[in-house]
């Protein structure tokens, strides 16, 4: 009899264990099957649209020579920021260019308007003679390849190709929306930066003083 | 008094920048005309917070256009909506463009504005039938296909049959290929993409492919260049000249004429003089892309060696080989002893006349002495 009792007392101890143990293999069981998608794969998609975006910004916005007059004597004061020089005058030379950037994702056209014709802006006559003043742009790439154009928009017979070429200037254009310099100016990182310099040709007749200055307007718009 | 210094005064020049930057997204739409079409495009400004913005329309049928809102201040949005006439008489592409602009603000100075604009391309049915094309031919390599993309756009206001070919001109202009595309109708207004393999026969080198697609009432055709390459990295040029000074550079340049990457190029280089070796060397490994041109750079001690010629034979290694032989010199380096001989003897000229002038009045006093 006591016998009896002993072997239910095992048999209680025997079927807890059994129980926990089957309970701990169930868990485990689903542990691992949640971990390793027994259970089946659950599956999703992602999905977005990436807007195409036009969009330029002047990193270099600003060309300042400040105070200064044509030398006595002399009939024209020449300052240019791509050679980063002042001729026959006493302003401060300025080498740095506008700089232009596409930060956009896709390929631009590139317009550039000044405000200004050179007698509007800085006086001494309309440009036909030597000595009345000019207000000439050049366009080059701050990087290389970052913009081709397959027009003559220069006017004489040169254009820009590829590369930092500053070596001639076209007469200023206040005909919006301006000259067109780049029909594909690049988003490329490696290769989406122009630079605009400025060639200020100011003649000693000119009537002009005081503060002067211009706006120069970059047009951008998406390669149609 | 000058009287050009009158007339001139002060100039104070400056271009002050009041705008950096400017966006506009989408940057393009495309639509075919119909008429009395409405369309509605929302577009994005990307702006500074204190920028004030002016919308605009210009170029093509921009008279079509109103917007939801032509000012505001920032970063918006707005709402161009475009009420296209019954007819437009100029069949081709017109381009609207929607610009967005700052309005400058009038300071003290001037200076830089930006404009950006996003074209809105409409195409109005050419009478009839007509067929624009957009053509591609991709580079390859020998022993792999030559992919053509040829879509024909039918721009014309009736249907098109087209019956396309492809012409394969090699460099000296001969045809060495004409391929069938199979004819098919294409609907106004709709595109048809043939795109297929070519099997890839030629040799390595330069092609033309020309597109012509015969559509009854006229015939388009569109020109693409493409080229077969083959694994070969070819040698343009190498330095034919070294200074006897030591460790010097040993520059190669090479091409490659393969239309995938070519990794761990590098070059052996063997230099001798009457068959007898001298010094031999390899170069740092580069890797070129597909038909690219890039240097590759050795370093020699020239110190040892005599100057003259010497044959140079130099193996380049890209799991092919290219073997070229040529020439090169060993020179000395410009001497300038000779502007330095002359200099030392002009200092020791004058070294020499201070000298005896500071002299002088001693073998004088000297004289002097002994007159007395």
């Amino acid at each position: 009899m006591a016998l009896k009792v002993k072997d239910r007392g095992r048999g209680f101890w025997f079927y807890l264990v059994l129980l926990l143990l089957v309970i701990s293999v169930v868990m485990f069981l689903i542990n691992i099957s949640k971990f390793y998608g027994i259970t089946g794969n659950a599956t999703g998609t992602a999905n977005l649209t990436i807007s195409t975006v036009s969009s330029i910004n002047f990193s270099t916005g600003n060309i300042s020579w400040g105070v200064g007059e044509v030398d006595s004597g002399q009939s024209v004061a020449i300052l240019d920021t791509s050679a980063g020089t002042v001729t026959d005058g006493n302003w401060t030379a300025i080498s740095v260019g506008l700089v232009i950037e596409n930060i956009g994702n896709g390929n631009l056209t590139l317009k550039i308007a000044t405000s200004k014709s050179a007698a509007e802006f800085i006086g001494g006559g309309d440009g036909t003679a030597l000595t009345d003043s000019d207000y000439r742009l050049n366009i080059s790439s701050a990087e290389s390849g970052s913009c081709t154009n397959s027009t003559d928009y220069t006017g004489t017979g040169t254009r820009m190709t590829s590369g930092y070429n500053r070596s001639f200037f076209f007469n200023a254009n206040f005909t919006s929306p301006g000259t067109l310099v780049c029909d594909n100016f690049f988003f490329d990182d490696a290769k989406d930066t122009v630079r605009i310099d400025l060639q200020l040709n100011i003649s000693a007749d000119s009537n002009i003083t005081g503060t002067i200055g211009d706006i120069i307007t970059a047009t951008a718009a998406a390669v149609a | 008094m000058n009287k050009k210094l009158l007339f001139l005064g002060f100039f104070t020049l400056i271009l002050v920048n009041s705008i950096f930057a400017l966006g506009i997204s989408p940057s393009i739409h495309r639509a075919d005309f119909e008429p009395n079409l409405e369309l509605q495009y929302e577009f994005r400004v990307m702006a500074n917070q204190d920028q004030e913005i002016e919308i605009y329309a210009a170029g093509d049928l921009k008279e079509y256009v109103k917007f939801s809102k032509t000012n505001f201040v920032g970063k918006n949005s707005f709402v161009a909506n475009i009420n296209l006439p019954e007819k437009l008489d100029r069949p081709g592409k017109h381009v609207l463009l929607i610009g967005v602009r700052e309005i400058a603000q009038s300071a003290s100075g001037v200076g830089v504005s930006v404009v950006v604009q996003a074209p809105i391309v409409i195409r109005v049915p050419y009478p009839g039938e007509y067929a624009e094309l957009a053509f591609d031919m991709r580079n390859t390599n020998v022993d792999e296909k030559i992919t053509y993309d040829l879509t024909v756009y039918s721009r014309g206001d009736q249907s098109i049959d087209t019956n396309p070919i492809i012409e394969i001109y090699d460099l000296s202009d001969n045809k060495v290929e004409e391929l069938n595309l199979g004819s098919k109708k294409i609907l106004n207004q709709d595109s048809f993409n043939f795109v297929g393999n070519l099997v890839n026969e030629y040799g390595a080198g330069d092609y033309r492919a020309v597109s012509i697609v015969d559509y009854v009432a006229g015939i388009a055709k569109a020109e693409k260049g493409f080229r077969v390459g083959h694994l070969f990295v070819d040698v343009n040029e190498f330095s034919n000249e070294a200074l006897k000074l030591g460790i010097q550079p040993f520059s190669i340049e090479i091409e490659s004429f393969w239309n995938d990457p070519i990794e761990n190029i590098f070059a052996e280089v063997y230099i001798s003089k009457d068959s007898e070796a001298v010094i031999d060397f390899l170069t740092p490994s580069i890797t070129l892309n597909s038909w690219q041109k890039n240097s590759i750079v050795g370093y020699m001690d020239t110190s040892n060696l005599d100057y003259g010629t010497y044959d140079v034979r130099i193996v380049l290694n890209y799991g092919e080989k290219t073997e070229i032989e040529g020439k090169m010199k060993i020179v000395r380096e410009k001497d300038n002893r000779f502007i330095y001989y002359i200099i030392g003897v002009f200092v020791l000229l004058i070294v020499l006349y201070f000298w005896r002038k500071r002299k002088n009045p001693v073998v004088k006093l000297v004289k002097k002495n002994g007159k007395k």
